[in-house]
This record gives structure tokens, sequence and C-alpha cells, in this order.
């Protein structure tokens, strides 16, 4: 599904002392299928853009284009497409409630009607797809559970959904190294597999180095940098001016350079870690004989 | 006990109990020193016993078996209870579970309110403690409007008021960005260094032990690895088959040296530019 911003403006407590503009005159196109990675520091305006995208908020001026449907600040999401979008939130195990995890990754097909045998065959799929065995998983209580099992129950909520959209709010957030890896997959996985079109919010510029094909820089409610990773990467002093990281892929790749002359310098494109890896060894290991 | 070990676990053990009430051991036999003065980095998985010897160090837990020893006085002893966690800070995870005053001073003067120390005394020790975080202009800002680092630095200073020997940072900097996790860990370096503060940072982050004096490497209830980063790190296939992960320098260089490049060990990106650009250019 294409999203497209055209000159989207929201600010927050409008007329009132606490007035803050949130996002200024943002416009950007998404094609379908694509994984865009959202970055920028907190406060930057990350969070309200893609708050716009399910009609939790409405833009203050400007218009939205999800697929076929127009938001704008009179016109909100009909409720029927809402379910196109899916929004995980930060610390989604947080709204957690049913006695079940079954019972709560049903809970929104249920909500929108549709019939029961169904429900359950996607409560299963959608539980699968996170890596949890439906069989183990289904009548245990999801507040029983570690913490990164916690997530992806929330997130298979959402899966269950099948939307069309899936938006992830720092999905990684506060897990350790392999439950970051278990979700990201599985996350990458479905975004293939169903060919969904995703925006992932993150902290941390690997995680956009590994997945994303396109990358929005977020400062101070505009799009500061947009592009293709290396492009975006490639500016490296740009990045620090808005005292964000580069992925250390990059930081490595451009002190090299800073040591080795022109013709024995390496390619800025060297984003990725395993590409990295064997760009180098190409270049050390001794050719062999014959 | 040697007088350099502020802190001790012989033979720790300790249970939780499971969902349907079976008992689920968290550690086991845990035998473990920490030096005065030193910087410990604990690294493991979630579920891998770290929180809970954190939890176990305070005294906020009391072990089933084996005994916990804060500068020789034992866990277990309920008159040293208070004397043990005024020595032993925690910082927690959430910045926002944490605090409790609707001012920074007032965060700050909690734990001081609560011993009843003097009021001019506790001037002093909160505008001490502000300084030491590089808190001390915010003295009368709201805490919820402060940024995550922030918010965990004030933490800090709460601990700092109470003269402590050791801070815990249980998974202080995970749900912070980049910029608060620096702060946060910028701050308890600097703490280290300065004030001799004894520092033990329980993450899972591997780039922030680099830094360390000794990492320690918890899997399964049990302490898997102990010695110095460059010690711990160097076992990069032990790790990984524990699923733990490295520093991205000793990563990479793992990735071209197992592959037959001849590079030595290294911790830091600064020394791996260096070796493979040598390399790079005597092809």
């Amino acid at each position: 599904m294409q999203i497209t911003f055209d000159q989207v403006s929201h600010i927050y407590a409008k007329g009132t002392p606490f007035e803050r503009v949130a996002l200024h005159n943002i416009s950007l196109t998404i094609p379908s299928g694509s994984f865009v990675g959202i970055i920028g520091h907190t406060g930057s305006g990350k969070s309200t853009l893609i708050q716009h995208l399910n009609g939790l908020l409405m833009p203050s001026s400007g218009q939205i284009t999800l697929g076929d449907a127009v938001i704008t600040p009179k016109r909100r999401l009909p409720h029927a497409q809402r379910r196109d979008i899916g929004l995980v939130f930060q610390y989604p195990e947080h709204q957690l409630f049913e006695e079940t995890v079954a019972k709560d990754v049903a809970f929104g097909p249920l909500n929108f009607d549709l019939p029961t045998e169904m429900v359950e065959a996607r409560v299963k799929e959608s539980l699968e797809i996170v890596g949890l065995d439906y069989a183990t998983i289904k009548d245990r209580s999801p507040f029983h559970l570690s913490g990164g099992q916690m997530r992806r129950v929330a997130l298979a909520g959402v899966l269950a959904m099948q939307p069309k959209v899936l938006v992830l709010d720092e999905p990684t957030a506060g897990l350790d190294p392999a439950g970051r890896v278990t979700i990201l997959e599985g996350i990458y996985r479905i975004h293939r597999e169903q060919n969904l079109t995703t925006l992932l919010v993150t902290h941390s510029m690997e995680e956009a180095a590994r997945y994303a094909d396109y990358l929005l820089v977020m400062a101070q409610g505009q799009v500061a940098m947009q592009g293709k990773p290396e492009e975006v990467f490639m500016q490296v002093d740009r990045l620090r001016e808005l005292s964000l990281d580069v992925p250390e892929t990059v930081a490595l790749v451009s002190q090299m350079n800073h040591l080795l002359p022109d013709k024995a310098s390496l390619p800025s494109s060297l984003y990725r870690e395993e590409e990295l890896i064997a760009h180098l060894l190409e270049r050390l290991s001794v050719p062999k004989e014959g | 006990m040697n007088e350099d070990n502020l802190l001790a676990l012989r033979d720790v053990s300790y249970t939780y109990e499971g969902e349907d009430g079976q008992r689920v051991p968290v550690l086991q036999g845990v035998d473990l020193t920490i030096q005065k003065g030193s910087f410990v980095s604990v690294l493991g998985h979630n579920g891998s016993g770290k929180s809970t010897m954190a939890k176990l160090m305070n005294a906020l837990l009391l072990p089933e078996g084996g005994t916990v020893l804060i500068s020789g006085m034992d866990t277990k002893d309920g008159e040293m209870l208070w004397e043990i966690r005024r020595h032993v800070g925690m910082v927690f995870q959430n910045p926002d579970n944490q605090i409790v005053g609707a001012t920074v001073e007032d965060d700050v003067a909690f734990g001081l309110e609560n011993m009843g120390v003097d009021p001019k005394e506790m001037r002093d020790r909160i505008d001490g403690a502000l300084v030491s975080v590089g808190m001390e202009s915010y003295l009368q800002a709201q805490p919820h409007r402060l940024s995550g680092g922030q918010k965990q630095r004030v933490a800090i200073a709460g601990i700092m008021a109470m003269r402590p020997s050791v801070i815990i940072l249980d998974e202080a900097t995970a749900m912070l960005d980049p910029q608060g996790r620096m702060e946060v860990l910028n701050l308890a370096r600097q703490l280290n260094r300065d004030e001799g503060l004894t520092i033990i940072n329980i993450t899972h982050f591997p780039e922030e032990a680099i830094y360390s004096d000794k990492v320690i490497v918890m899997n399964a209830g049990e302490v898997l690895m102990e010695g110095k980063p460059s010690e711990v790190f160097n076992e990069v296939d032990r790790l990984k088959q524990v699923e733990l992960d490295v520093p991205f320098a000793v990563r990479l260089r793992h990735a071209l040296h197992s592959k037959g490049i001849d590079l030595p060990f290294v911790l830091h990106q600064e020394e791996l530019v260096e070796h493979v650009c040598k390399l790079l250019l005597t092809k």
C-alpha cells in the first residue's frame, strides 16, 4: 500500500500556552512494498508521524493518502480501513490484558466481527509467524511469559489482523541481543512473504542498515534526510551534525578511508556487515596458486 | 574476608516459584568476588540470572543457599538491612518507575529524609550529588520533563546522596536512546574514576563492557566466564554458543581471522582500523 504525506503539519495543544509544532510541513512518498527505517532523536517527530497512519492523530494541515483512502484535518480514516494498518507501539507487551495468550491475540479480529473459526486459524498462524508454538503457549497467561515472549505475543495480536502496512515503534527496545534478532528476523520474513509495506522506527543504525531499503531521518519535526541507506550513510558529517550515530560498519569504512590512499580506499556502499567482511576477505586473502 | 573484596557471593543459589507451583532454579552455586573501586560488567541473556544476582547484592532478595557478603555484612542479618541498602544503590531499567519527587531536588532528598539526615546536611548532600551527576542546574525541574538519560542521572544522584560504596546499574541503559546511554555510561565511568565508587553494570550491550576491569558472563544461572574484557571477548565461539554477542571490532576481526587473515586480537575499533589498513597497504 503506497503511503503519501502532502505538506502535513501537526501541532499539539493548538491555541494554548503549551502549543508545540511536532510535524512541520512534511511531504514524502513511501512506495508499496518498501521497508522504511525511520531514524531520529527522541522528540524529533518520529512517533507523531506514525500515529497519523491509523487515525490516532489527525493532521493539523495537509493530507495523507493510504492506498485509496485520504486523511485530512476534517476526514478520518474509515473504520474498515484501519485494520489494514497494523501499529505496534513501544513496549506493546504493556497492552496485553487477556487471561490467555490465544484470547489476547484473538481480541482484534473478534472486534472486527470475523467468524470464530477464522479467528482461531489466524491466531494460530500469527503465533507461529513470531516463533511461538501455538499448542504449548495458547492457554498460558501472557503475564507469566518472559519479556521477549510477551512482546512476540503482542506482535502476533497485530499480525492476526492481517494488515497491509506494518508500523513498528522501536520493537526491540529493552530486549537482549538474541530477542532482538528473533523479533526482527520474524518481521522481515513476514514483510517479504506477505509483501507488506513496513515502517520501522529505531534508534539502532545497525538495525536500519540491515533491514531497510529506504531511510527517513527526522529532526525537529522535519524530514532532515531521506534516501537509500547507502546514500544516507555516505553523508557521515551531516548525520553527526544531527548528533546521530552512523552504523559501526560505516564508521569503520570512513576511518579506514581516512588512512588509506585513494586508490586503495573502500567503497562507501559497504554498510552491511557481511558485505564488508566479504570485501575485506577478498582483498586480504592470499591468491590461490595456479 | 580479603580487605579489598567489597562484595562476595559464596555458593549462592536462588529459586523462583513457577506458574504451576514448580520450583525454577535461577541461580546455582554462584561464587564471585568484586573488588573495591572496580568497574565490573555483567553480560547474559534475559533469564540468565543476572538481575536476580543484582537483587541479592542489596538484600532485595535473600539467598536460599550460600551467603552474600557486603563489606563483611551478611545480607541475611536483618539488623544490617538498612546499612546494606545504603552501601549498595541500584538503578533499574525503567527511568519512569523510580522517580518519586515532584522536583529533582525532592527526588534526591527522598532517601535522605527516610534516613533522618539533618536538614542542613541534607542541603549539602543534595547539592553535591547533583553536581556529581551534572544536573545541578535542574534543581527545581519537574522530573517528567527530563529526558530518559537525565532521569537516570537524577536516580543516580539520589543514590550518591546516600554516600554508597557500590552502584548497580541493572540494565539502566536498556530503555534509553543512544545519547542517553552515553550520558549514563560516561557518568558511571567518571564516578568510578574520580570518586572511587565500585560500579556493577548489568547490560545487554557488549560495547559497554569494553572499558571494564572485569567482565562476568552469566548463563543459565551460572557464571560461565569471568575475566578481563580481552580474555572474555577472545572466546567468540564460546560466547556464540550461548548466543551472546561481542563488540563490533572483536566480531569483525574474528570473521577475518577465522578465514586465515593474520590479525592480532583487538577490543577497540581504532586498533582494528590500524591493523587492517596496514595489511591492505602491504598487499
